[in-house]
């Protein structure tokens, strides 16, 4: 199979984003992804949303920490540069609000609202668009090369890429000023009468909330109004990094059944939205040496073990389902999608060894890379 | 501690309680292990209601009906599931509990007002395990059910969910919904009645994982952990292995080789948790699910009859 479309990839984009549903091995194949181009000489930016957290340990990353360089020592030779950071939500938050509110009065009253300390890890998403918006800071910055995000897995890499849309929306139908602030003031000037229709919906979503609930949250959404704006900002520079063309997507499956309905909904969502699908990973498959033993058996019989049975199985259902996955996805026969089989590693990429080791997978030929 | 037989675990303590909820880290057999419970409950005779709650349906596949959003399906006689939407948990909230069906109307069907109620921090998670205790109570028939699986989120968002009743009662704000969300929060800490379940594979990282995020939810008191599930485990009185791999004709070697390894890894990791896991003062007990390969779509008896008669320590 040929991979060197990865190196290709990796050579023309300053942008790759990765998707893919859990527990396929999408942080370790950003990580082999970004060591890679790290190893062809370039200075490698990558962020991740959710590693776990002994192979962020592993490799010297600690939460919310800012950019920090993995370094390689001998034997494992790097000629260019990575740099990691692990995202963490709440802390990335509170740093927009600091960035984006119009005055530290305002910041102060936003972090020890209530709601906020209460649900501020819940507030429509925030932490995959504040993935975005560091995103956007190290793509501006121009000090790197390649940037490359590790997405959240699955329906949430899904609102993540839609994020700066919805954000657009919410502005647009100007719910801030429609709805909230005639609601907001008549609460504060304590008129009893409701009369703008406005003020009649609040009315009505307070019988739901109870009154009380809904001034606090009014108050909370005013306050952060001019946040909201700050990461409207970001939002429309965000989409043009997104949508241009050096920025590529990637989509990491495994090898099973329901891994494959996964990435052809994310796949789809990609097309919907009008981003490109650059290519395919199929992680954690069956070493090649196994399955070609598997196909080469001169009949069922040797097969008939119990354990070589469940090996055939799993060959078939990888080998059917790849096929099918790639056709689907190759319908329309001018854009052939790359992909690349990543077989299983024989232990986990726990460290900086295994690692440096699981980052030849992505090279056209790794005997020859390892001798540079 | 008593690390308790699992069959035990399995057949009394774990389907005596009304709510399961199912999660782990991403990838480990969420789902697989919740529609086999529910199927298992169900064939004990408890009407059983498995729920997910997600943009693409992950149970449809192991059930063999396919989940439209929402749509409270029949998979046999005792047997049901739904993929909850939490915006239309929310108008069955305001019409049906509330009885505000009027409201709902001239109000929430208002384009900007949907926006808007997504954004209340909080609000999709409340209307979601409102639904799934509401299910467990009577109707205006008299009917419920008696046990609720809910394939839950993974890890992080797990946790998420089920801090949230916690987390809007703690802010202090009150009103009509308030003492609802306190109801709900109860309810979920009640280990009698509500009980989750971390499902694990036998890789390293997971463990280690699992055992943190065992420790988190612990520590928060949201909600019991009811048993650790190790799934995909290489056992060896399943086809007598290490008798078995020397069976292998010599053609496959590296197959040998590969298995030989992931019996090891296996030894090793479940040496690890179960270590843990008899360290802890009331900690949950332990089961292996063990590595089928390939997962019957839709599950049928014959898998379940060797997924849950093989639970072992």
């Amino acid at each position: 199979m040929n991979n060197d479309w990865v190196r290709r990839l990796v050579n023309e984009k300053q942008v790759i984003v990765l998707l893919g549903a859990g527990g396929v091995g999408k942080t370790s194949c950003s990580l082999g992804l970004a060591l890679m181009a790290a190893r062809q000489g370039k200075r490698v930016g990558l962020l991740s949303i959710d590693p776990a957290r002994r192979l962020a340990a592993a490799l010297g990353l600690a939460p919310g920490q800012p950019l920090k360089e993995i370094v390689f020592k001998e034997p494992c030779l790097v000629r260019g540069q990575l740099f990691a950071s692990m995202l963490n939500p709440k802390e990335v938050f509170d740093d927009m609000v600091g960035k984006y509110a119009p005055d530290q009065e305002t910041a102060q009253k936003i972090l020890h609202h209530r709601l906020y300390i209460a649900a501020s890890s819940r507030l429509a998403g925030p932490a995959e668009y504040m993935a975005l918006a560091k995103l956007q800071e190290m793509v501006s910055g121009e000090q790197f090369d390649l940037v490359i995000l590790d997405t959240p897995p699955d329906q949430q890499a899904l609102d993540f890429l839609s994020k700066p849309d919805i954000l657009a929306n919410f502005r647009e139908n100007k719910v801030m000023n429609w709805l909230i602030m005639p609601f907001h003031m008549a609460n504060k000037m304590g008129m009893g009468k409701l009369f703008s229709v406005g003020e009649r919906l609040m009315g009505g979503l307070a019988r739901v909330t109870g009154l009380e609930a809904l001034r606090n949250l009014a108050e909370f959404l005013i306050l952060i109004q001019k946040v909201i704006d700050g990461f409207q900002s970001v939002g429309a520079r965000i989409l043009q990094t997104l949508k241009s063309s050096g920025t590529g997507f990637l989509l990491v499956s495994s090898g099973q059944n329901n891994s494959f309905r996964s990435s052809a909904t994310l796949a789809k969502h990609l097309r919907d939205q009008s981003f490109p699908l650059n290519g395919v990973l199929f992680n954690k498959c069956l070493p090649v040496d196994i399955s070609e033993s598997i196909d080469q058996a001169p009949d069922k019989n040797c097969l008939a073990h119990p354990w070589m049975d469940q090996l055939l199985q799993r060959s078939e259902q990888e080998k059917n389902g790849i096929r099918n996955f790639l056709m689907e996805l190759n319908r329309n026969p001018l854009t052939a999608t790359e992909n690349l089989i990543i077989p299983e590693q024989k232990g986990c990429i726990h460290n900086k060894e295994s690692l440096y080791e699981f980052s030849f997978a992505f090279c056209p030929d790794p005997a020859a890379e390892s001798k540079v | 501690m008593i690390n308790q037989s699992m069959k035990e675990i399995y057949r009394n303590k774990l389907l005596s309680h009304k709510l399961i909820m199912v999660s782990g880290k991403g990838g480990t057999g969420k789902t697989l292990v919740a529609a086999s419970l529910a199927k298992l409950a169900a064939e004990q005779g408890k009407r059983v209601l498995l729920a997910e709650s997600c943009d693409s349906t992950q149970l449809s596949p192991l059930v063999g009906l396919n989940l439209a959003s929402h749509q409270q399906t029949q998979i046999s006689s005792h047997l049901f599931a739904i993929n909850l939407n939490s915006r239309e948990c929310f108008r069955e909230y305001v019409e049906d509990h509330l009885g505000l069906k009027q409201l709902y109307r001239r109000v929430f069907n208002h384009r900007i007002m949907k926006s808007f109620v997504e954004a209340i921090p909080g609000l999709n998670e409340i209307m979601i395990l409102g639904k799934i205790c509401n299910s467990l109570r009577p109707d205006s028939d008299g009917h419920c059910f008696d046990m609720v699986i809910l394939d839950a989120p993974a890890s992080g968002h797990f946790y998420g969910l089920v801090s949230t009743p916690d987390a809007i009662v703690s802010s202090g704000l009150t009103g009509p919904l308030m003492s609802e969300i306190n109801k709900i929060r109860q309810y979920l800490a009640n280990p009698e009645l509500c009980t989750s379940l971390l499902v694990a594979i036998p890789e390293a990282l997971v463990i280690n994982e699992t055992l943190e995020f065992l420790e988190k939810l612990q520590q928060s008191k949201f909600i019991s952990v009811g048993g650790v599930l190790l799934n995909r485990s290489y056992l060896s009185n399943e086809n007598r292995f290490p008798q078995a791999i020397a069976d292998i004709p010599d053609q496959f070697s590296a197959a040998k080789q590969y298995l030989q390894s992931k019996f090891d890894s296996f030894q090793d990791q479940h040496f690890i948790l179960q270590n843990k896991l008899n360290s802890l003062e009331d900690g949950p007990g332990m089961a292996c699910l063990p590595e089928f390969g390939v997962i019957p779509e839709p599950l049928n008896s014959a898998f379940q009859h060797r997924l849950w008669e093989h639970c072992k320590h």
